[in-house]
């Protein structure tokens, strides 16, 4: 029922008339599991919103949601009009009237419907093909164009800059021994950083009973802001630029592991949300509340240095 | 009514840009009158501008250049 709640946005009625048979409960709540996206998801006001809304996709599109965010509409809507329809059958009463945001779908080509995956072109892809032909200066330009990105990842995880260039030289090595596995799936720089990413991880199983990445490890619930004074308007003119930097690098280093890489490869190396998911092997949902708790808790670390001195000291926090 | 606890939860969607209209005017509405949850929208808005402005956790070319040649030689070599 968690998982209707949310994935799905609510847990229809029918899920209550159907107690006597839990075989045909499962059964549904696998089909959505199934059928509802990992990536690129809408989140669960939006499709609360949509189904009651009834969005049509050319709304859906200029609204600037994402092709797979269309599908999923269209999918969750489907089901919302199934569940009332076998409701109304079993008697329990239908939900709310739920409205298909697909009756425009006739307006898109054949090339804009999205039964298939759509890839982006590769800005690396040239690159690699000249390395997969046996040219390895190509190799030396793709260390250039991403060594920043793979020593951010390597920090990110170990939380030591020392170690996460000692751990570059691996990784860089791994790339190259795999590259013959490398099939252009997914883009050049997400296979490497993932690779960056599992160098880092089997390091610190290596060093210590690790921090855990997997989405099963339970996130701080306990976690509340207690910094909750205003900020000086222009934080960026109080301190130089290697002063901001130090105080930055230090308070993200203090972050737990699984926040702490999120928030590198998402707001210090500008990964996009779908990216920095696919590289670590993480769901979008996770992905998100991840950085959200990750920036909430740099706030938190950053705010005395930010908070006029004149009214230090009178937090009250937020407790509702 | 929505609660602080309410707004907590969708803070990120919100800050993301990524709720619906209806939903985004509720919040503002709690915006409105209250100070806590409109700090920590200002304050962490402003986190997330030093952090992205502020140029953090680079690699100096003049660390990376002996690791690459490192690197190369053992490739060119045939070691792995």
């Amino acid at each position: 029922m968690l998982f209707l709640r949310k994935e799905f946005g609510l847990v229809p009625k029918v899920f209550s008339a159907q107690t006597l048979r839990p075989d045909i409960l499962q059964a549904e709540a696998d089909a959505l599991r199934l059928l509802l996206l990992s990536e690129d998801a809408l989140s669960r006001a939006q499709k609360r919103d949509i189904l009651l809304a009834g969005t049509d996709l050319e709304t859906l599109r200029d609204r600037g949601f994402t092709e797979n965010q269309v599908l999923e509409a269209v999918v969750t809507t489907s089901f919302a009009c199934f569940f009332n329809v076998l409701q109304t059958g079993l008697g329990a009463g239908s939900d709310f009237a739920a409205k298909m945001p697909a009756k425009k779908a006739h307006l898109s080509t054949p090339e804009q419907r999205h039964t298939a995956v759509t890839t982006s072109v590769d800005p690396d892809a040239e690159c690699v093909a000249r390395l997969q032909g046996g040219d390895l200066n190509a190799f030396e330009e793709l260390m250039n164009r991403h060594s920043q990105r793979v020593y951010r990842t390597l920090v990110g995880i170990l939380g030591n800059p020392d170690e996460a260039r000692d751990a570059m030289q691996d990784t860089f090595l791994k790339v190259f021994q795999h590259l013959a596995g490398f099939e252009g799936r997914s883009k050049f720089s997400t296979w490497l950083v993932s690779i960056a990413s599992n160098t880092a991880i089997q390091r610190l199983r290596e060093r210590k009973p690790m921090e855990s990445l997997d989405e099963s490890a339970p996130d701080e619930e306990g976690f509340r802001p207690r910094q909750v004074q205003a900020w000086t308007d222009d934080p960026e003119q109080l301190y130089s630029q290697a002063e901001m930097r130090s105080l930055i690098e230090n308070g993200v280093m203090k972050l737990p592991v699984k926040y702490r890489v999120v928030l590198m490869l998402r707001d210090i190396e500008q990964l996009g949300i779908e990216e920095a998911a696919s590289a670590l092997g993480l769901g979008i949902p996770a992905i998100k509340a991840r950085l959200l708790r990750g920036r909430l808790m740099l706030r938190e670390a950053l705010a005395p240095h930010f908070i006029p001195s004149g009214i230090k000291g009178s937090a009250k926090g937020v407790t509702n | 009514m929505i609660t602080c606890a309410d707004f907590m939860a969708e803070i990120g969607n919100y800050m993301e840009g990524d709720v619906a209209d209806e939903v985004r005017h509720q919040l503002e509405h709690h915006l409105s009158h209250c100070q806590t949850c409109t700090v920590l929208v200002d304050s962490s808005r402003k986190t997330l501008k030093i952090v992205t402005d502020t140029g953090t956790f680079d690699l100096p070319d003049a660390t990376f250049r002996p690791i690459a040649e490192r690197i190369m030689a053992r490739i060119r070599s045939g070691e792995k």
